[in-house]
C-alpha cells in the first residue's frame, strides 16, 4: 500500500475522497492544513494542548483507529463543542490505519 | 494618554521582537495586549513546549524565548497595557493614530503595527441555547473578582487548570460549589487534581464528573443551571453563577472594524514593508497574508524589522541608516 484515502464530508453532505501517500511523516492536522481547511487552525503545533484541529470521525467503529490517549482526551473533554467521536487531527498520524476514514471538519474555528 | 512612536498590537514574540528593533532606529514602543501577560500564545497556550526552528537556537523552550526576547527590549524601555484589547483606532489630521482599548485607555501613536498573531484570545464559550441571555446575569468566562462568590451557589464547568485552580480557591469562599466535568480525566497539574477530589471526599465540594451543563433556568437572572449525565440521567441545582472556564481561542476581534483589506482572517500587506492599505499601519507576523506567507516566528522576526525602517522614514521624512549592532552594540535610550 502506497497510499490512503481519507474521506472528507462537504456541505451537501456527499464525501471528497483524500488521497494521501503513507510515509510521509505528517499527522492529519499538517495535511488538511495544506489542502487549504482553514478550520483547522493547530496553534499549539501539534501538542495536543489548544484543541483547534478537531474533527469528528464518523466511522471510528467501521475502521482499525486507534483510540485517542489520556493526554488527546483530557484535551478534548475541555472542548465546550466535545462529542464522543471527536479527535484532535494532529494526534492522527498518517498510517495505514486511517485508511477509509470518514471526517467532518469543523465549519467554524473554536 | 500614552504617547509613544509606534503602538504594537499584540505582544508574542513578533511584537516583542519589533521593540528592538524599533529601538535601534530610536523609536519607542508602546504594546498592547488582551492577554494579562506579554508572550502571545507561546506564555498562554504552551510555555513549556520546545521550539526548533528560531535560528541559532537548536532549542528553545517557549517561555524561555519569550523572556530572551523581553531581555533584548529592555534597553528600549518599553511600555505596556496588558489585559485590554485595542477597540478603537481613529486617524488625526496628521496622519497619527488614537488607540481605545476596551477599558477606554487612549493611547497617541505615530504608527501602529499589528502583531496580533491569531487574534484575541476569548473564552470558548459552550453550545447552551439560551447562553447569552444570561451573560452578565450569572454566567461567567472568567473570574476576575473570587469575592463575588462570596457565600453564592456556584458551579464551575471545565476540566483544566483554571476549572481545578478556581475550585480549590472558591471551595472555601462560595456558599456551595458543585464542580461538573464532562469525562473522569482532568487537564490539569495532578496535584490540582488530587486536591479537587479530596475536597470532593471531604464535603467542601460537589464534583458532577462525566456530566455536563446543559440548561439554564432563571426570571432575569441564573437561578438554576440542569446537570446532564452522559447516562441521560439530568437533574437541576440551585446556582447564582456559572463560570464555564473551557480554555481560550483566538479570535480576529475589532481588528475585523478598522477598515483593513482582510481576507481569509488575516490582514492583506505589502511585501516591500508590510504596510495594510491604511498609511502609518502595519501588520506582521501570523495576523499577516501575502503571497508565499510561512505563518512562523522566525519570518515575523523579518517582518518586524523591514517594518521598523518603514515606519522611521514615514515618522522621521527620510529612509533611515542601516545600523550594524555589530558596529555600535547596542545603545540604550
Amino acid at each position: 500500500m502506497d497510499s490512503i484515502t481519507v474521506y472528507i464530508q462537504q456541505d451537501d453532505f456527499s464525501f471528497q475522497p483524500l488521497e494521501i501517500p503513507l510515509g510521509i511523516q505528517m499527522s492529519m492536522m499538517e495535511v488538511l492544513k495544506g489542502e487549504g481547511y482553514e478550520t483547522i487552525e493547530g496553534i499549539c503545533g501539534g501538542m495536543a494542548l489548544c484543541g483547534t484541529c478537531r474533527v469528528e470521525v464518523l466511522n471510528k467503529d467501521e475502521i482499525n483507529l486507534e483510540g485517542a490517549n489520556d493526554n488527546e482526551i483530557c484535551m478534548l473533554e475541555t472542548l465546550p463543542c466535545y462529542t464522543g467521536n471527536c479527535r484532535l487531527s494532529c494526534q492522527l498520524q498518517v498510517t495505514e490505519k486511517l485508511d477509509g476514514m470518514k471526517i467532518r471538519i469543523p465549519a467554524d474555528t473554536l | 494618554m500614552i504617547t509613544t512612536d509606534i503602538c504594537i498590537i499584540g505582544a508574542g514574540p513578533v511584537g516583542l521582537f519589533a521593540i528592538f528593533e524599533a529601538g535601534l532606529l530610536k523609536m519607542r514602543c508602546h504594546l498592547v495586549d488582551y492577554l494579562p501577560q506579554v508572550g502571545g500564545q507561546l506564555s498562554e497556550i504552551y510555555p513549556k513546549k520546545p521550539i526548533y526552528d528560531i535560528p541559532g537556537y537548536p532549542i528553545v523552550g517557549a517561555q524561555e524565548l519569550v523572556d530572551n526576547l523581553m531581555e533584548q527590549a529592555k534597553p528600549f524601555d518599553p511600555t505596556f497595557t496588558l489585559g485590554e484589547r485595542v477597540e478603537e483606532i481613529e486617524k488625526q489630521e496628521d496622519g497619527s493614530f488614537i488607540l481605545t482599548t476596551h477599558l477606554d485607555t487612549k493611547i497617541h501613536a505615530k504608527v501602529i503595527a499589528i502583531a496580533g498573531g491569531l487574534g484575541c484570545f476569548e473564552p470558548r464559550k459552550p453550545a447552551i441555547e439560551n447562553l447569552a441571555d444570561y451573560e452578565k446575569n450569572g454566567v461567567e468566562y472568567m473570574v476576575l473578582d473570587p469575592e463575588k462568590y462570596r457565600n453564592k451557589k456556584s458551579v464551575i464547568a471545565g476540566g483544566g487548570d483554571s476549572a481545578l485552580d478556581w475550585t480549590m480557591f472558591l471551595a472555601d469562599v462560595a456558599a456551595e460549589l458543585t464542580m461538573v466535568h464532562r469525562g473522569e480525566m482532568f487537564r490539569g497539574a495532578p496535584d490540582s487534581v488530587d486536591k479537587v477530589k479530596q475536597l470532593a471526599a471531604d464535603g467542601k465540594i460537589k464534583l458532577e464528573l462525566n456530566s455536563n451543563i446543559t440548561g439554564l433556568h432563571g426570571a432575569g437572572k441564573l437561578e438554576s443551571v440542569t446537570i446532564t449525565n452522559n447516562d441521560g440521567t439530568a437533574k437541576d441545582i440551585p446556582c447564582d453563577y456559572y463560570l464555564a472556564l473551557f480554555g481560550l481561542s483566538p479570535k480576529l476581534g475589532p481588528i475585523a472594524n478598522w477598515g483593513l483589506n482582510i481576507e481569509k482572517n488575516a490582514i492583506n500587506v505589502d511585501t516591500r514593508d508590510y504596510s495594510t492599505n491604511v498609511k502609518g499601519i502595519y501588520a506582521i507576523g501570523d495576523i499577516n497574508n501575502y503571497e508565499g506567507k510561512l505563518k512562523l516566528i522566525l519570518c515575523g522576526f523579518h517582518e518586524a524589522a523591514i517594518m521598523c525602517h518603514s515606519a522611521s522614514e514615514l515618522i522621521l521624512g527620510k529612509k533611515p541608516t542601516l545600523k550594524y549592532t555589530t558596529v555600535n552594540g547596542v545603545n540604550s535610550f
